[in-house]
C-alpha cells in the first residue's frame, strides 16, 4: 500500500522583485515523502531549497513570492489550495517547521516555555494547565530542566534555543517535520547532539522529516531518501545509498570531490568552478552546463529531464541516461 | 525590579546635578547684569551693592552655587526673583502645574493619534492609507508649532469662532494649545511606531509563530505590538521632553501663564533666580518622565529587567503557584 | 599587515558597489526626488535674490502697505510696504544658511564626541555621556533659547545655540553602531596599537556610520531650520531688520484676522524647506538601508 504522506508535482515558485527581476526559485520540482521517512533536499545556498519548504507550509512571503504552478497533496488535499484558516490548523500540529537561525527564531519577550505551550494551546483542546505541562514535558526530551520553563530566549544559548524551537515543533506530534538547516548555526559537537536528539525523537514519533542540509555529512547521517537540488530544479534523486555510492549528475559528483578528504593528502581543494546562475537569469538549457565537464552535444541543443536510471534513482542529465548507473 | 527602579534614581541625582551646575555656569559667561536691569542703569554703586548683597551676588559664584543648593535640597526653597523680589517659590508653584498639565495632555493626545496611525501604516503597507499615515508624518514634522498654532486660531477661533483666542480660563481654552502641540508631536511618533512595527513584522520568530499555525491577529497583538513598544516608549517621552521645551513659543502664541513665559521673561531680564528654577523645574519633568519610560522598558522586555532582577527567585514563586494549582502532580525541582 | 591592506580595499569595492546602489534606489524614489527638486529650485531663488528682487528687502513703500498677493507683488506687501517677495527669498538665505552651518556643526562635533566615547572606552565613554546626558535632560527647544538669548539676539548666536542644541542626538546616534563596529575590530586592536591603526581605525569606523550621518544631516538641517525660525519667532534670533521668516511671523501676528497672507505666507516657505529636505532625508535612508524592501 502506498504510505506517501507528501507529494509535491511540478512546484514553481517565482519572485516578482522590483529591484532583480523575476527570480525562478524553484522550477517544476516534484518530490514524494513516505510516511517514517527522512528525506534530504540538499544544493548549496540560493538552489531554492529553503522556498520549496516554504511553499509546502504557505509561508511565502506574498508579494515578492508566488506559486506559479503544482500541487503539494497532503491527505488527499492540495495544501496549495487550502484556504489560511485550514492551512492554520496544519501548520505546527501536523506540518511543522524548523527554521535555519536559532537565535533570532524565539520570540525575545516571551518565556520559553509559553511559546511551546501555545502551539500546544493551539492544536490540542486541552485547559492551561495540561499545556503547560506538556511544554514542560517537551522541555525535558530535547534535555533541558523542566524548571527552565520560565525563561526568557537570551538565557539560553544558541543550541539551547534550537533545541527549543525543536521542542515547539514537535509538541503536537506532528506527521512531516521540515528542519530547514537545523544545525547549520551550531557549532559541530553541539550539531552532533541535536541531530541526535531529533534521530530519538523521529523514531519515537514515527514523524517524517523533510531535512534540508547543505551538508553531505548531516545527510548520510540522517536521510533515507535525497533529492540534490540545483538552480531551482531535482537534478538528482534516490535512496542514499544511490546518492552516495552510485552518484550520477555531474554535480552531485562535483560536491562529493569538492569535500576536503581525511584520508589523502591535498594541496588544494577541487571546488566547481564557476558560481550558480542568477536566479533571475537561468540559462535556457542544462542549468548546470556552463559549469559541467561532462558536457556533449545534446547538451547545447536539449533540456534534460529526469530520467529513471535505476528503480527509484534519477537523474537530470544526457551523461547518465547514455552511460546506465554513471560511476 | 525594585533595585533597577532604585539604581535608575540615582542616576537621575548627577545629571540633576549637572543641570544646576550648568544654569550656574550660564549665569556666569552671560553678558549683563542683572542689576542693571532691577534698578537701572542710573543706579548709584551703593544702590547696586546693596542690592547684589540682598541677594548674595556679591559672593563667589562657587558660594552662590553651595548656598542655592543647600537651601534647594534641604527646604526645597528656589529663592527669590531678581526682578519683582518675590518668593520664585509661590510664583512658579502657580506656573508649573499648568506647562506640565498641558505638555502631558498634548502627549496623550499625540499618542492617542501617533500610535494607532503607525500601526495602521504599517499593517497596510504600500496602500493608500499607508501613503496617507506616512505624508501626515512628514508633513508634522516640518511644520513650525507656532506656525500651526496661528493657523487654527485663524481658523477655529477667528473664522469659526468656536474657540477662544488665548487665555486659560476655561476647559476649551486648553483645546487649542494641546491639540497643536499633540498634532506636530504625533506625527514623530507615528513614524516611530510605523517603522517599529515594520521592522518587527517582518522578523523570524513572526514566522515562527505563523508556522506554529498562530492567527494573524494574534501574531500582530501579542508578538508584533509587544516587541515594537520600546522604541514607541522612548519616543513618547522624547515627545513629552520637547512638548515642555516649545512650551515658551506655544505659551507667546497663546498667551498662557506658564513656566515658557517665565523663562522668557526670566531671560529678557537676566533673572537668573528665576531662570535656574525654571529650567531646574523643567529638567526634574523630564528625567521624571524618562524615568517611567525606563520602567515602561522593565516592564516590557524582559532583557531589561533581568539585569537587575533575581529571575531565578521569579521562577520560584511562579512554581510554588503552580504547585497550588497542581495539588497532588508532582511539585518540579526548586 | 598585506592582508589588512587587501581587506581594506576589499571591503571598500564593496562600499562603493553597496553606493552605487543605493544612489541608484534613491533615483528611483520619486518623492524623494521631489523633495530634492524643491530643494533645489528654493535654494536657487534664495542664491539669486538680488537678481530677482534687485531692490532688496529693506525698501518701505508705505503707500502700498498690506498689499495681498497681486500682479505687481508676487507675494504682497507687509505693514511697512516692503515686498514679501524679497524678504521670502532674503530671509530664506540666512534660514538655510544657519541650518545648513548649525547641523553641519552639530555633526562634526557629535561624531568626535560620539566616536571618542565609543573608542576610549570605559572612563571617557562615562564622562562624555553623563556630560552629554545634562544636556539632553534640558529640551533643545529650551536650550538653543537659554544660549542664543543670553548671549544676544544674532546670526552666530543662533547658529552656535542650535548646533548645541543638536549636539548629544548626534554623538548618541554616532555612538551606537560605533561601539558595535568596534567589537568586532577591536581583536586586531589588541594585537598592534599604534597611531596608524587610530587612523586605520577611524577609515573602517566612519564609512560605516558615514549612512547614518547622512540622513541624519539631513534630516537635522529642517529641525534646526525649525529651531532657529523658533527663535527669531521669539524675537531671540536674527534681529529685524534683517528678514527672517520666524520673526516676519511674530510681527504678523497682531494683523492675523485682517490680512492671513502675512501669516500663510512665510510659514508655507519654513514648511516647504523642511519639508523638501524631509522628503530627502526619507529617500535617503530608505535608499542606504540595506534591507530590501520590496
Amino acid at each position: 500500500m502506498d504510505n506517501t504522506i507528501l507529494s509535491i508535482k511540478d512546484l514553481t515558485i517565482h519572485y516578482f522583485t522590483s529591484d532583480f527581476g523575476v527570480c525562478k526559485a524553484v522550477n517544476h520540482v516534484s518530490l514524494d515523502l513516505k510516511a517514517g521517512e527522512t528525506l534530504g533536499i540538499v544544493g548549496e545556498t540560493g538552489a531554492g531549497k529553503t522556498t520549496v519548504a516554504l511553499g509546502i507550509l504557505g509561508l511565502l512571503q506574498s508579494p515578492p513570492g508566488r506559486v506559479i504552478s503544482g500541487s503539494i497533496e497532503y491527505q488527499r488535499k492540495d495544501l496549495l489550495k487550502m484556504s489560511e484558516r485550514e492551512m492554520q490548523k496544519i501548520r505546527g500540529g501536523q506540518i511543522s517547521m524548523v527554521f535555519q537561525d536559532p537565535m533570532t527564531a524565539l520570540n525575545p519577550i516571551d518565556r520559553v516555555g509559553e511559546q511551546i505551550a501555545e502551539v500546544i494551546h493551539l492544536h490540542q483542546h486541552c485547559s492551561r494547565i495540561e499545556a503547560i505541562d506538556k511544554a514542560m514535558e517537551m522541555l525535558e526530551l530535547v534535555g533541558i530542566t523542566r524548571d527552565r520553563y520560565l525563561e526568557y530566549p537570551h538565557q539560553f544559548s544558541g543550541g539551547m534555543k534550537q533545541r527549543v524551537v525543536i521542542a515547539m515543533a514537535l509538541a503536537c506530534s506532528p506527521h512531516i517535520l521540515l528542519a530547514d538547516e537545523p544545525t547549520t548555526a551550531l557549532d559541530v559537537t553541539i550539531q552532533a547532539q541535536v541531530l541526535d536528539m531529533m534521530n530519538q525523537m523521529k523514531k519515537t514519533m514515527g514523524t517524517s522529516v523533510i531535512l534540508i542540509t547543505h551538508d553531505l555529512g548531516v545527510v548520510a547521517e540522517m536521510c533515507d531518501k535525497v533529492a540534490v537540488m540545483y538552480a531551482g530544479e531535482i537534478v538528482e534523486s534516490g535512496t542514499a545509498e544511490d546518492i552516495f555510492d552510485r552518484t550520477a549528475h555531474p554535480y552531485t559528483m562535483g560536491l562529493f570531490t569538492s569535500l576536503p578528504g581525511y584520508v589523502k593528502d591535498a594541496k588544494r581543494l577541487k571546488p566547481i568552478r564557476g558560481l550558480m546562475p542568477d536566479p533571475a537569469n537561468l540559462p535556457e538549457l542544462c542549468k548546470f552546463g556552463p559549469r559541467c565537464d561532462k558536457t556533449c552535444e545534446r547538451c547545447s541543443g536539449e533540456l534534460p529531464e529526469l530520467v529513471e536510471i535505476t528503480p527509484g534513482h534519477f537523474a537530470r542529465c544526457f551523461s547518465c541516461s547514455d552511460e546506465k548507473g554513471g560511476k | 525590579m525594585v533595585k533597577y527602579i532604585i539604581k535608575r534614581i540615582l542616576l537621575m541625582i548627577p545629571v540633576l546635578l549637572g543641570v544646576s551646575i550648568l544654569v550656574f555656569l550660564l549665569q556666569l559667561f552671560t553678558p549683563g547684569d542683572p542689576a542693571d536691569i532691577a534698578l537701572g542703569y542710573t543706579a548709584s554703586e551703593e544702590a547696586v551693592y546693596e542690592w547684589k548683597e540682598q541677594y548674595g551676588l556679591n559672593d563667589s559664584i562657587v558660594v552662590q552655587y553651595g548656598n542655592y543648593m543647600w537651601k534647594l535640597i534641604t527646604k526645597g526653597d528656589m529663592g527669590i526673583s531678581y526682578r519683582t523680589g518675590t518668593s520664585i517659590n509661590t510664583e512658579l508653584s502657580k506656573r508649573w502645574p499648568i506647562s506640565f498639565k498641558m505638555a502631558i495632555i498634548a502627549t496623550c493626545i499625540a499618542s492617542a493619534i501617533g500610535i494607532p496611525l503607525g500601526i495602521v501604516s504599517a499593517k497596510n503597507r504600500g496602500k493608500f492609507l499607508d501613503a496617507f499615515a506616512r505624508l501626515f508624518g512628514i508633513a508634522g514634522i516640518s511644520i513650525p508649532v507656532f506656525w500651526l498654532a496661528f493657523l487654527f486660531v485663524m481658523l477655529f477661533s477667528i473664522q469659526l469662532r468656536l474657540l477662544p483666542v488665548s487665555g486659560l480660563f476655561s476647559l476649551k481654552h486648553w483645546i487649542l494649545p494641546s491639540v497643536t502641540i499633540g498634532i506636530v508631536s504625533s506625527a514623530s511618533i507615528l513614524r516611530v511606531t510605523r517603522s517599529s512595527v515594520l521592522d518587527n513584522i517582518s522578523a523570524d520568530y513572526v514566522r515562527t509563530a505563523r508556522a506554529k499555525g498562530q492567527t494573524e491577529k494574534v501574531i500582530m497583538r501579542h508578538h508584533i505590538l509587544r516587541n515594537s513598544l520600546i522604541p514607541i516608549v522612548t519616543s513618547v517621552a522624547t515627545q513629552f521632553a520637547a512638548a515642555i521645551g516649545s512650551s515658551a513659543v506655544v505659551e507667546t502664541v497663546f498667551v498662557v501663564n506658564g513656566m515658557g513665559n517665565s523663562t522668557l521673561s526670566a531671560i529678557n531680564n537676566r533673572d537668573f533666580a528665576l531662570l535656574r528654577a525654571c529650567v531646574l523645574l523643567i529638567a526634574v519633568s523630564v528625567c521624571v518622565i524618562n524615568l517611567l519610560a525606563d520602567l515602561g522598558f522593565a516592564l516590557i522586555d524582559p532583557r531589561v529587567k533581568s539585569r537587575f532582577s533575581n529571575s531565578v527567585k521569579h521562577a520560584k514563586k511562579f512554581q510554588l503557584k503552580e504547585a497550588a494549582i497542581n495539588d497532588g502532580k508532582e511539585k518540579s525541582k526548586p | 599587515m598585506m592582508g589588512k591592506k587587501k581587506v581594506n580595499h576589499e571591503a571598500e569595492m564593496k562600499h562603493r558597489s553597496m553606493m552605487d546602489e543605493a544612489m541608484r534606489r534613491l533615483v528611483r524614489n520619486k518623492t524623494a526626488m521631489l523633495g530634492l527638486a524643491i530643494l533645489i529650485i528654493i535654494i536657487l531663488l534664495c542664491s539669486f535674490a538680488n537678481v530677482i528682487c534687485p531692490e532688496g528687502y529693506d525698501v518701505q513703500n508705505m503707500s502700498a502697505r498690506f498689499t495681498p498677493p497681486c500682479k505687481e507683488y508676487i507675494l504682497g506687501t507687509d505693514a511697512l510696504g516692503r515686498s514679501m517677495l524679497a524678504r521670502i527669498l532674503y530671509g530664506g538665505r540666512s534660514s538655510l544658511m544657519i541650518g545648513f552651518i548649525a547641523e553641519f556643526i552639530s555633526i562634526a562635533i557629535g561624531t568626535v564626541l560620539g566616536l571618542c566615547a565609543a573608542f576610549f572606552g570605559n572612563k571617557c565613554d562615562n564622562i562624555i555621556m553623563r556630560t552629554l546626558d545634562v544636556l539632553y535632560a534640558i529640551p533643545g527647544m529650551l536650550l538653543a533659547i537659554c544660549i542664543g538669548a543670553l548671549f544676544g539676539g544674532s546670526v552666530r548666536n543662533c547658529i552656535i545655540a542650535v548646533s548645541i542644541a543638536g549636539i548629544p542626538g548626534i554623538a548618541r546616534t554616532v555612538r551606537g553602531p560605533a561601539l558595535s563596529i568596534m567589537n568586532m575590530e577591536y581583536i586586531e586592536a589588541t594585537r598592534s596599537i599604534d597611531a596608524s591603526n587610530v587612523r586605520i581605525m577611524f577609515r573602517h569606523i566612519l564609512p560605516n556610520i558615514s549612512s547614518v550621518l547622512i540622513v541624519s544631516f539631513t534630516m537635522g538641517v529642517g529641525v534646526c531650520i525649525l529651531t532657529a525660525s523658533s527663535l527669531s519667532f521669539l524675537g531671540l534670533g536674527v534681529q529685524p531688520p534683517s528678514p527672517e521668516w520666524g520673526a516676519m511671523l511674530s510681527g504678523a501676528r497682531e494683523y492675523m484676522s485682517k490680512y492671513p497672507y502675512l501669516i500663510t505666507i512665510p510659514g508655507l516657505s519654513i514648511a516647504t524647506v523642511v519639508l523638501s529636505m524631509n522628503l530627502f532625508g526619507d529617500g535617503l535612508r530608505d535608499a542606504l538601508d540595506p534591507k530590501l524592501k520590496y
